[in-house]
């Protein structure tokens, strides 16, 4: 159920930023679905989130973020079995970008970061969890408002535990200025 | 619920310097909104997982940035996914009384707006399952939305994630009558965190 109350909501944000303006800082929501190898079967995991985005240099971002984790076992019986909360810092670095007709600016942006996971699930208990996330972010830009941004993108993430690595996927929206 | 509300606070304490300016182009709420929804509700009731769907109804009262809301809702829960073969079918009522702080707007020319909502709900939600047995239960809630938002129809979109929070894992007696194998569920769940998502796609004139 969950699951398919968070792909509901993935399936329908859209939208805004201009090459010209100055970088802002931005604050924004995400949601995003995946799977980590928390216990024995990897979990599937539901996760909402708040960001702050600071812009360091020229094409280059730091980033801090929360989400509240809903984990799941799979398969056809799989249940919850718990929550968790994540703490994240990284950075973000534009690696493509194209405005077109000078109204769309769309970009890929490449990510690295890392944090703590505290979770509590039914299959181990209480546990901190050191993380570190490489990923891609696929979006888009509206260039409508000179003073303000709007950022819609798709988010791609590898994200490394000590049981091994799994991955997240999952919609953003930021605003700034 | 308190690394929620310590991670809220540290994040806007993070998010000041990026905070909207009310004096840069921030269309406030409306006076009066009232708004219809369609929730998903996805919880644990003595340990067992369930969900389900159902209209939800808002009266709001907006001061600037902010609105006062009141809302309710009504639930069908399926309460027999493949996260819990042990529940029965289920009627939820809900109520709530919350406050939304509209965090970010992004202008579309002067025809409207997207925004970024955040939110904070107490509720009661109330469950009645085919046997007949009834639990009812406080909540708290923390959530966020983003809406489109048309100025001259006076209409908005929105779609809105909550996380729920309630003290879901006593076992009432009366509920065990009514949850096949809740017993055994509600032993092996102990721990289950008592934290369910609800979600909200709706608008309002």
């Amino acid at each position: 159920m969950k699951r398919a109350l968070v792909l509901a909501v993935l399936l329908a944000p859209g939208v805004a930023r201009a090459d010209d303006r100055a970088p802002q800082a931005l604050f924004g929501l995400r949601i995003s679905l995946g799977e980590l190898p928390l216990a024995p079967q990897p979990l599937d995991v539901g996760e909402l989130g708040l960001a702050v985005e600071h812009p360091l240099a020229y094409k280059l971002r730091a980033y801090g973020e929360y989400e509240f984790l809903f984990l799941s076992s799979q398969g056809a019986m799989g249940h919850d079995v718990g929550t968790g909360h994540v703490a994240r810092i990284g950075l973000r670095r534009t690696l493509a970008a194209a405005t077109v007709k000078h109204a769309v600016r769309f970009y890929i942006d490449g990510e690295l970061g890392g944090g703590v996971a505290l979770t509590d699930d039914t299959l181990a208990g209480a546990r901190v969890l050191p993380h570190a996330i490489a990923g891609l972010r696929f979006g888009y830009d509206l260039v409508m408002a000179p003073k303000k941004t709007f950022e819609a993108e798709l988010l791609l993430r590898a994200i490394a535990i000590d049981r091994g690595v799994g991955y997240t996927f999952g919609v953003g929206l930021a605003f700034g200025g | 619920v308190r690394h929620v509300i310590v991670s809220a606070i540290a994040l806007a304490a993070l998010a000041a310097d990026a905070r909207a300016d009310d004096g840069d182009g921030i269309v406030g709420f409306r006076r009066w909104t009232v708004g219809v929804a369609i929730l998903g509700h996805a919880s644990h009731v003595n340990g067992a997982g369930g969900g389900g769907w159902g209209p939800g109804v808002e009266l709001a009262l907006g001061a600037r940035r902010v609105q006062y809301f009141l809302e309710g809702g009504a639930l069908f829960e399926d309460g027999n996914d493949a996260s819990s073969p042990v529940m029965q079918a289920s009627r939820e009522l809900r109520g709530g009384v919350g406050v939304r702080w509209l965090a970010r707007q992004f202008p579309l020319d002067r025809a409207g707006a997207i925004e970024m909502h955040l939110e904070a709900i107490a509720g009661v939600e109330r469950y009645r399952w085919d046997s007949g047995a009834i639990v009812t239960r406080p909540d708290i809630a923390f959530g966020w939305a983003w809406q489109v938002r048309l100025f001259r129809h006076r209409f908005a979109f929105h779609e809105t994630a909550r996380v729920v929070f309630s003290p879901s894992d006593t076992l009432d007696p009366r509920a065990a009558t009514s949850c096949r194998g809740c017993a055994a569920a509600t032993t092996s769940a102990s721990s289950v965190p008592s934290a369910a998502l609800l979600a909200v796609f709706g608008v309002s004139i």
